[in-house]
């Protein structure tokens, strides 16, 4: 059977609702499903959606059942000609926008709200084989440029590129903690 | 805002770095090597939400774990990690899923590591290098979507790679 992923979404909600539902006719010790209980759940539900889910990480780190499995078949995401022959930095942010660079392209290319079709973003960068990238929970992006001898940061709102950090070589490695510190792993 | 950088092919430690530019190290000796509080080629790294720092430690074959202010690395995957766990080649890409449990990219044995409470096990590319969708050759970093999908860049075939989750089945509905 094939759903899409906002079927997906809508199953994960009445699963979400029957766990609650089982939770809170336990609690209140009563089988009968009232108006009052429906209300709970509900608010309850939003809440979870609205905020939980909302991690303070910009990044998904997503829930697996024990010995979950993944299809052995992946498929090519996406066109070959938007990644370059080397892709090498990927990442996914929270709301599955899909940012992608490569060793010999200078610009990142932006996958919005999963769209699989042609690269919906591409920000041009003075970028020289970078290796990495990581995106804040406010859309800023810090991208390698160790072979420049920085790490670039684009500042989302004034659509700029500021220097971040200076770097000896180029981080294969890039890592923004909660506390806005800035990691990168240097190889040479 | 402070900085933190991971090295280092020149001086193999981990430096924490301010905003007003001093530098201090965090882990690592200046000497490169296999020793607990060493790193050879620290590629991909991971932190969690503790400050917990992950590295893959690509010429060691294994993954260190620095807990906050530790110099001294735990090795939580590879050969000679203290738990059994699995053997890595080249590992060069770590994410830690919502239950903290840790998947790897094993670039030098082309495959995909996961993990969960019953341990490490290959998740994809398990037979080897090779050029069809099955299989990747010299992956490099990886990513989660929100629904539990994988994406892999896979470097010497050029393409990104989308690894569907499964879903689990009742007798009649897919979930």
């Amino acid at each position: 059977m094939i759903f899409n992923d906002v079927t997906y979404r809508f199953i994960d909600k009445i699963i979400c609702f029957k766990n609650m539902l089982k939770v809170e006719i336990n609690r209140q010790n009563k089988k009968i499903f009232s108006f009052e209980m429906f209300l709970r759940i509900w608010i309850g539900l939003f809440i979870q959606q609205q905020y939980f889910t909302i991690a303070i990480v910009s990044f998904n780190q997503p829930r697996f059942r024990p010995n979950a499995t993944w299809n052995l078949n992946a498929t090519t995401f996406p066109n070959q000609s938007f990644v370059g022959t080397q892709p090498t930095g990927i990442f996914i942010n929270s709301k599955n926008s899909i940012y992608i660079i490569g060793r010999e392209i200078d610009e990142i290319h932006i996958w919005q709200n999963e769209s699989h079709l042609n690269s919906t973003k591409t920000i041009s960068g003075n970028l020289l084989n970078p290796y990495s990238i990581f995106v804040t929970t406010n859309g800023d992006i810090y991208v390698d440029n160790g072979n420049n001898g920085r790490v670039d940061k684009w500042i989302v709102q004034n659509e700029t590129w500021i220097s971040a950090m200076n770097v000896p070589s180029g981080c294969p490695g890039l890592f923004i903690d909660i506390y806005e510190n800035l990691y990168c792993s240097i190889v040479e | 805002m402070r900085i933190y950088i991971v090295p280092l092919l020149s001086n193999h430690r981990v430096d924490k770095k301010w905003s007003n530019g001093t530098t201090t190290i965090v882990a690592g000796t200046g000497v490169r090597g296999s020793e607990s509080d060493m790193l050879n080629y620290p590629w991909g790294i991971f932190v969690d939400i503790n400050l917990d720092l992950y590295v893959a430690d690509y010429d060691n074959n294994r993954i260190q774990l620095f807990r906050l202010n530790q110099r001294n690395g735990i090795t939580v995957v590879g050969k000679e990690s203290s738990k059994v766990t699995i053997e890595l080649l080249y590992p060069t890409g770590i994410v830690l899923d919502g239950d903290r449990y840790l998947f790897i990219v094993d670039c030098g044995n082309n495959r995909i590591i996961g993990s969960d409470e019953n341990g490490f096990r290959c998740i994809f590319g398990c037979s080897g290098y090779g050029h069809t969708n099955d299989k990747l050759y010299n992956p490099f970093s990886i990513s989660f979507d929100s629904y539990g999908n994988i994406y892999i860049t896979d470097r010497d075939n050029h393409r990104v790679q989308k690894i569907v989750k499964n879903k689990p089945c009742s007798k009649f509905f897919c979930f």
